[in-house]
């Protein structure tokens, strides 16, 4: 049977010290399934200057073991800081590799060249999939709070050419800010941050005044609590034409997370099997969820029949 | 000389009638539906009293700007093309826009109704300005409450369009546009359905010596007697990290720059918006009248009294957020 689908590693959200950043790159061009892997900083500026020297070695790297690569640029762009960078990953994108748009800020630089709406751009309708297709967009992974009706009305709609991409797996980004939370954290702030943020490799877990676990803190970036995971939905949505699953870097095993959704998507073990097998592989006491796609509350789960 | 325009809220026909008589240069507002950022009950406009509304406020010569800036749901978009629609037809100076596919349609079938950046589109950068600019032909940008007054200068010195800012009022510490804080908890989210942290999922449960705010039953904050209790919006909540509790994100505070007009003005803003189309007429009209005061004076390059707005504010306090750098 032809493959239908596509496992892409979207860039890593957290601030992993380089070695550990490359020597986890490095395992996954060596022993992963993975398709696909996004490359870049997409949260604070600040942190992208220790990972620009491994930059190019892990890219070598992917390449050779036949991983195709795209970059990844910031969420949130402020100030030239941030442009200049994105121009930079513009300028070294070859011609299969495509920039991931997640600012509109880009779009207007992007005129002449093809790209992928990342999730923190807002496409919640058809109208804008047509439009952002005529100026070049030829993926998109939809945004993290899209629900799965939606996802069906813009499939259907879409240019039959469209990639279409969802995030299937990890902490969702809930919100980006000028300030950094991170730093207010350890009583300091954005400009005299000292990198605190490369503490908490799955970031900062926050939790309510009566102790329940809240939101996840990672650096400017606000995070879900719970990892969404679409894991027993990918049969459908590949039925609605939805099939690029986005799989987020944890510190965990994610050799494991990955091997499990080619499995499903392989169709050699089933959504729940998988989704059993994937719960030991959490952090202590941490959650799935996939209230988004069913269109509730985005830190809920239940299962879909 | 270049003039500071006052941009008001009105959630309610009076309030309408109240900002243009306290002297709002312009004032903006939304449908009674899903296709604006403050779709809560009671609030907003039907066709007819918008008609109304705005024919009030051309008989006094301000503008009237329409809200559709909610992100139109998929296979619903006729709703949100109705309300551009209605808008031209009951005169609007302008529609204020965030969706790009709902700007490209506008652009397109409505080329004579002016369009306006809504602050939800996060255009953040002057890349971002223009590309609505040239794309879209949007006349003015509404900036996000995330940048400092020195990059909104900047701005001005590499683009021809109109700035908007927000000036006072409920203060987002997020991005706007790019928050789904509130849908992760309660499902309902301002892109999708122009609320945030709304009111059916509010509960304050007394607890004593505690009054306690819970947001679809999780806990937001906790308040002694003797504080007033604010509203449990997600990033205004007390929450615990490790061993410390605090206002991690930002205090129930609300932004004022009534302090900073001239240097607006020097930076080569347009337009000040002011917050609240959820706030009642005694809001509005004692809002409007001191801005109307304190920009009277800037325009004609006068000093003027800071007038004390705090007591208006949620949690009677005050912040210049972002615009300062050291809030960062």
């Amino acid at each position: 049977m032809a493959v239908d689908y596509k496992l892409t590693l979207g860039a890593c959200l957290f601030n992993w010290k380089v070695n550990d950043w490359q020597d986890f790159y490095f395992k996954i061009a060596e022993e992963s399934n993975i398709d696909e892997v996004y490359l870049g900083e997409v949260v604070c500026y600040k942190r992208y200057p220790f990972f620009e020297a491994a930059f190019e070695n892990v890219v070598d790297r992917l390449t050779k073991a036949g991983k195709k690569v795209h970059f990844s640029t910031f969420s949130l762009i402020l100030s030239d800081l941030e442009m200049n960078v994105c121009k930079k990953l513009i300028e070294k994108a070859q011609s299969n590799t495509l920039i991931e748009v997640n600012d509109v800020g880009l779009l207007g630089l992007l005129k002449d060249k093809p790209y992928i709406i990342g999730p923190t751009v807002n496409v919640y309708n058809e109208g804008t999939v047509k439009t952002l297709e005529t100026q070049g967009a030829k993926r998109f992974c939809f945004p993290y709070e899209i629900d799965r009706e939606s996802l069906k009305v813009i499939s259907a709609a879409a240019n039959p050419k469209t990639e279409k991409e969802i995030f299937a797996f990890g902490r969702m980004p809930l919100a980006i800010a000028a300030r950094c939370y991170h730093a207010r954290i350890h009583h300091t702030s954005k400009d005299d941050c000292k990198y605190v943020c490369e503490k908490d490799y799955n970031g900062k877990t926050i939790s309510t005044l009566t102790d329940e676990n809240f939101l996840t803190v990672n650096g400017t970036q606000t995070m879900s609590y719970t990892y969404a995971n679409l894991i027993s939905e990918v049969g459908e949505l590949k039925d609605m034409g939805v099939n690029i699953f986005r799989i987020s870097p944890h510190y965990m095993d994610m050799l494991k997370v990955i091997s499990l959704f080619k499995d499903v998507l392989d169709k050699k073990i089933s959504g729940s099997e998988a989704f059993a097998l994937m719960q030991p592989l959490l952090p202590k006491g941490d959650k799935f969820s996939n209230g988004f796609y069913r269109g509730a509350e985005g830190r809920t789960y239940e299962k879909f029949e | 000389m270049k003039k500071l325009e006052i941009v008001c809220p009105a959630g309610t026909p009076s309030a309408l009638k109240t900002a243009v008589d306290a002297g709002a240069d312009t004032v903006y507002c939304g449908f009674r539906n899903e296709t604006n950022a403050r779709n809560f009950p009671g609030l907003n406009f039907s066709t007819e009293e918008l008609h109304e509304g705005i024919a009030y406020a051309k008989s006094k010569g301000s503008k009237v700007l329409v809200a559709i800036n909610t992100y139109p749901t998929a296979g619903k978009l006729d709703i949100w093309h109705k309300a551009l629609v209605d808008a031209e037809e009951a005169g609007a100076y302008a529609v204020i826009l965030a969706d790009i596919g709902l700007l490209d349609y506008a652009h397109k079938n409505h080329p004579n109704l002016k369009r306006h950046l809504s602050v939800q589109a996060t255009a953040s950068s002057i890349e971002a300005i223009n590309y609505f600019i040239n794309t879209y032909e949007v006349s003015r940008v509404v900036l996000p409450r995330v940048l400092t007054l020195r990059q909104i200068k900047q701005f001005k010195e590499r683009t021809n369009a109109e700035i908007e800012v927000f000036v006072y009022g409920g203060l987002c510490v997020m991005a706007e546009g790019k928050c789904s804080l509130s849908s992760y908890i309660t499902g309902k989210s301002p892109n999708k359905n122009g609320v945030c942290s709304p009111a059916e999922f509010v509960e304050y449960e007394d607890r004593g010596r505690s009054l306690v705010s819970k947001l679809n039953n999780s806990v937001i904050n906790s308040f002694k007697k003797e504080e007033s209790p604010g509203y449990p919006t997600i990033c205004k909540g007390r929450f615990n990290v490790d061993d410390e509790t605090s206002y991690l994100f930002e205090e129930p505070t609300s932004l004022s720059i009534i302090d900073k007009l001239p240097e607006l003005l020097e930076a080569g803003v347009s337009a000040l918006k002011i917050e609240g189309r959820q706030r009642g007429k005694a809001y509005v009209e004692s809002i409007v009248k001191q801005f109307r005061t304190a920009v009277d004076a800037v325009n004609q390059g006068k000093p003027y009294d800071i007038p004390d707005v705090e007591k208006l504010s949620e949690g009677n306090t005050n912040t210049t957020g972002a615009y300062v750098r050291k809030w960062l």
